[in-house]
């Protein structure tokens, strides 16, 4: 695990480094916060789970926008939490942060079992995934059900089989990918209709 | 009664559909009818009043969101759409009609439970509801290249058992005097040219100066019709809004837009200039007065998606001021339009025949679709067209007879393991020539060229479709015979008439009365 370090800036705000990278704009993190949050659109739903906490200034711009949305940080580097729990103590207790060290250990986690029932927009600020790109990518895929190694908890409630699917482990997959293995899978008629719809949808 | 309606294309296809709703209604009078249409196209709403019970949006935007999006769960428009699915049952619709006619809203009705479906749906892994020969026909004409002898509307009217009714609008009492444009179409292909229809605004002051001629727009059109007209000259308006300017207006010159199916709806008369991807036999307004003024370029109709190819817009350039001013002219003088050629006439009245029939044992109406010909159409203009006619039926005829003399048999195909070309190569070459003929606009022989393209894995099945195929073109030759000689008949009843009673001499009546006085010599006696 590389080492995580913070420097105050001239607005008295500590920014988080990684390695000597810097996890928000150490010039105006709050302004690029805003920035992304503005970027984001209209959220589809009430609850929301980001991907890297990296400086938190990001997490907290989200939560500004919407007192109701439920925030919940998927995050690596546990040294972060503690100062981002005191220099946004107005939001600490709304904000759930769950550790994953590994993409794996996502899976045992109940916030993947929420993930899955509940649908919730899974969102991404890359300037403060640092040095764990690759795990925040492979972690944002399983959450969203993207990734092969995903899908077969996703779809777990269709009960099909999956076996083709591994043959793109690293492609992030689409609807697209997964109706040849629908159409081949002994699930009720109508949810196969309902994903012949989607595929109509996507051509 | 619970109806709901599927329409989910675009927005001028919905609001071309209106008869067909307002045809519904007027079937079902005490029903409750829903309309699902795509959420984009929600404003719809002012413009059905009185018709509809209940919109519900398939919201296409959000799904495509979902699916096209990483930020989404793979699964969350799954999600979505179950949801709709469930409302929709919860609805316990009684009668689902799709307008729609694609795989997408195939398979949405085939998710849905509801006990009547009419209109494609997939259902036990087919697609169904193909049901009758009027729809049958809509599905070929529609999905192909073969141009269609009815107009969209009367097509589903006929195939749902819907009356629909083109708008005649009725006379006001003052005259208007307003002509609008709507320049601007949903794709740069169907656009004519905002410099040509200012030279035709122009050209329409100056020869008819009592007129007022505005340009019609949405909101988001404003500054590009801006650069050519001016703020004086533009009606920046909604659909709801737009109803009411045209309703207001002597006649609306338009491309292929969906202002010209609100014009339909009102009545309005309406010029189509119709080029780039727009057909006039499968998109122009259901309308009683409407003249579509069409490109001849041989690359039009082009397809939608894709931009022009040519180094100009050549269907555009082909399209010239005077001729829509001509259209223009035809319409504004009140004189009484061109009616439609009598051949189009009369094929429409043996498809017509053909296609009501459920099945081929069925009887055909050619008595009554001969009377109600011939309310249409002069016995003079009749008899002048029956020669080419019967000279076509001929050429059909003759075709039929040479591809069952190519056909080889059954018990041929049956010996053979393997397919060979040269089995069928004398009906291939016929089809050649039928194609290459262009005598067969009307596509008599469409299932017969269709049967020879299709796949087959044995040599029998190849038999077996083209047998289909020709028994079926052969049904329409004999209509279309049988059809001529009822209405030979009937006008021949009508000349018989006029010569013998209507035609007779005042003196022949006077020799009749003199027959019945008294001989004046008798009377001497």
């Amino acid at each position: 695990m590389s080492m995580i370090t913070f420097s105050e800036n001239h607005e008295g705000s500590l920014v988080a480094f990684e390695a000597g990278a810097e996890l928000a704009s150490l010039r105006d993190p709050r302004g690029e916060a805003l920035k992304w949050v503005y970027s984001l659109g209209v959220i589809p739903s009430q609850q929301v789970v980001v991907v890297g906490l990296g400086s938190g200034f990001h997490v907290a711009a989200l939560a500004d926008l919407d007192e109701n949305l439920k925030i919940t940080v998927i995050e690596s580097r546990e040294s972060l939490i503690p100062v981002f729990r005191s220099q946004f103590p107005e939001i600490a207790e709304r904000i759930e942060v769950v550790i994953a060290q590994t993409a794996q250990d996502i899976f045992k986690t109940d916030v993947f079992q929420e993930v899955m029932s509940g649908q919730p927009y899974v969102l991404s600020c890359r300037e403060c995934w640092g040095q764990q790109g690759n795990l925040f990518s492979e972690l944002f895929a399983h959450l969203t059900g993207r990734s092969a190694e995903s899908v077969r908890y996703h779809f777990d409630e269709f009960g099909i089989n999956m076996k083709a699917l591994y043959f793109h482990p690293k492609q992030m997959l689409s609807v697209k990918d997964v109706i040849p293995v629908v159409e081949a899978s002994l699930m009720a008629e109508k949810q196969k209709q309902i994903f012949r719809v989607l595929a109509e949808l996507v051509k | 009664m619970k109806i709901l309606v599927l329409s989910l294309l675009r927005l001028g296809d919905i609001i071309q559909q209106e008869p067909l709703l307002r045809g519904l209604r007027q079937k079902n009078p005490q029903a409750e009818i829903h309309l699902l249409i795509n959420k984009q196209f929600a404003n719809i709403e002012r413009i059905f009043e009185g018709v509809v019970d209940k919109y519900i949006y398939f919201d296409r935007t959000s799904l495509q969101q979902g699916l096209g999006e990483a930020a989404y769960n793979i699964l969350w428009s799954y999600k979505q759409l179950e949801k709709l699915i469930a409302d929709l049952d919860g609805e316990h619709y009684d009668k689902a009609i799709n307008l729609t006619h694609n795989k997408l809203s195939a398979y949405l009705l085939g998710t849905l439970e509801i006990p009547e479906k009419r209109g494609l749906y997939q259902q036990d892994g087919r697609f169904q509801g193909l049901n009758n020969r009027w729809i049958r026909y809509f599905n070929d004409r529609f999905s192909g290249n073969q141009k269609s002898l009815f107009h969209y509307v009367e097509l589903l009217g006929k195939g749902f058992d819907i009356p629909v009714q083109a708008v005649e609008r009725a006379p006001v009492k003052k005259r208007s005097k307003l002509v609008l444009l709507q320049c601007l179409t949903s794709s740069e292909k169907k656009d004519w040219g905002l410099e040509r229809f200012k030279q035709l605004k122009r050209t329409i002051e100056i020869a008819l100066v009592d007129y007022e001629v505005c340009i019609l727009g949405a909101s988001f059109e404003r500054d590009t019709l801006l650069s050519v007209f001016s703020e004086g000259d533009l009606l920046i308006c909604d659909l709801a809004e737009a109803r009411k300017h045209l309703h207001n207006a002597a006649l609306l010159i338009t491309g292929d837009t969906s202002i010209k199916h609100i014009a339909a709806q009102v009545g309005t008369p309406i010029v189509e200039i119709v080029i780039g991807s727009s057909d006039v036999s499968k998109t122009a307004a259901f309308a009683a007065r409407s003249i579509a003024v069409q490109t001849q370029v041989p690359c039009a109709p082009c397809s939608h998606s894709g931009k022009c190819t040519q180094a100009s817009h050549l269907c555009a350039e082909d399209v010239t001021i005077e001729k829509v001013f001509g259209a223009v002219w035809d319409q504004l003088s009140g004189e009484k339009i061109a009616s439609r050629k009598i051949v189009n006439s009369l094929e429409r009245a043996v498809w017509t025949i053909y296609l009501d029939k459920n099945n081929a044992a069925a009887q055909p109406f050619y008595r009554a679709t001969a009377e109600e010909f011939l309310t249409e159409n002069s016995p003079e203009s009749l008899q002048a067209s029956l020669p080419a006619w019967n000279e076509q039926t001929a050429i059909y005829r003759a075709w039929i007879v040479k591809a069952h003399a190519a056909l080889p048999t059954r018990d041929f195909l049956a010996t053979h393991k393997t397919f060979q070309a040269s089995d069928i190569a004398e009906l291939v070459l016929l089809a050649q020539d039928i194609l290459r003929s262009k005598k067969d606009e009307a596509g008599y022989f469409q299932y017969f060229v269709e049967a020879l393209l299709s796949r087959f894995s044995q040599p029998v099945q190849i038999y077996d479709r083209v047998f289909k195929a020709l028994q079926d073109v052969e049904e329409l030759i004999s209509v279309r015979e049988e059809f001529t000689q009822h209405l030979q008949m009937l006008s021949q009843e009508g000349v018989y008439y006029a010569k013998g009673i209507g035609q007779l001499s005042i003196s022949g009546f006077e020799e009749v009365r003199k027959g019945v006085q008294r001989d004046l010599e008798d009377a001497g006696i």
